[in-house]
């Protein structure tokens, strides 16, 4: 193996180690070192993944529609790469988002779902990032394809500060940064740190497979091209 | 103590599957590279007996 080889192997192994001793961390902190909450109980321990979700649903919509701008201005299919990937991750964690705080609701409020101004915009997130996602599987032209879902994505991120501020702005029954002991903040910062490290791991890991299911699209296509002409 | 539970669960079901999803497509990718490349090496594995021949 040539030594550059190695040292990227090294390095990707490394990384490996470096988010999975993270996630232990938090994983850890959530279960041994955060203390039970006086009227929740257990059920408290899900505002540690949910918030931590939340945040990279957020982060993910704004990546997207960035490189999806990106995109529109230099017409470069990578930064589209970039916006499906952030697109994808984004929207699993939108889910999650959605699921673990219904679960949170039931715990709290007695009931998994209610027309809060937080939960009503978070859902319509999440409906954006399913149109963004349906309308890029609908599409083959990749140039077409990425200029849809840069579009969509400018115009769905426009969502995203009415998500974050939508406890301020309105009046809503969701929690707005409640007070919390020091060492419930040091494992919430502990978690969000540990699931944001994860997101980048599979969205760089993601997005160098969108550049290579491309670049095998493109010498097909080529290939194609010069035996049969243009297609 | 369940609703925890279940949260957990799903989070991490659904890391797991995005993860299985991510090695599959991993998979999927290396055979295409891999037949693509063959595909065209094909014509010089052809050629190289016959200029070998001339």
């Amino acid at each position: 193996m040539k030594p550059t080889a190695e040292k990227s192997t090294l390095s990707v192994r490394l990384t490996h180690l470096l988010v999975g001793g993270l996630l232990l961390a938090a994983i850890l902190g959530i279960f041994l070192l955060a203390p039970t909450e006086a009227t929740m109980g257990n059920a408290q321990r899900i505002l540690y993944v949910h918030v931590a979700v939340a945040w990279l649903a957020l982060l993910g919509f704004i990546v997207t529609a960035g490189a999806g701008l990106m995109y529109l201005l230099r017409r470069d299919l990578a930064w589209d790469h970039w916006s499906q990937a952030a697109a994808e991750l984004g929207w699993l964690c939108c889910g999650l988002t959605l699921v673990t705080g219904s679960l949170w609701a039931h715990a709290a409020w007695n009931t998994w779902w209610t027309w809060d101004p937080r939960l009503v915009t978070s859902f319509a997130l999440w409906a954006m990032y399913c149109g963004i996602l349906m309308v890029r599987a609908n599409i083959d032209d990749p140039h077409r394809r990425a200029r849809l879902g840069a579009v969509l994505a400018l115009l769905g991120v426009l969502d995203v500060p009415l998500v974050a501020l939508a406890t301020r702005w309105f009046r809503s029954i969701h929690p707005v940064s409640p007070s919390m002991e020091p060492s419930m903040r040091v494992v919430l910062l502990l978690s969000v740190i540990g699931f944001s490290a994860l997101f980048a791991l599979l969205f760089i890991r993601r997005r160098t497979q969108l550049r290579l299911e491309a670049a095998i699209e493109a010498i097909r296509r080529q290939t194609c091209e010069e035996s049969f002409g243009p297609i | 103590m369940e609703t925890f539970v279940a949260a957990y669960v799903i989070v991490w079901a659904a890391v797991l599957w995005y993860v299985l999803r991510l090695g599959t497509n991993q998979r999927r990718l290396e055979k295409e590279f891999e037949s693509l490349r063959l595909e065209l090496q094909e014509p010089n594995g052809i050629d190289e007996p016959n200029q070998r021949a001339a």
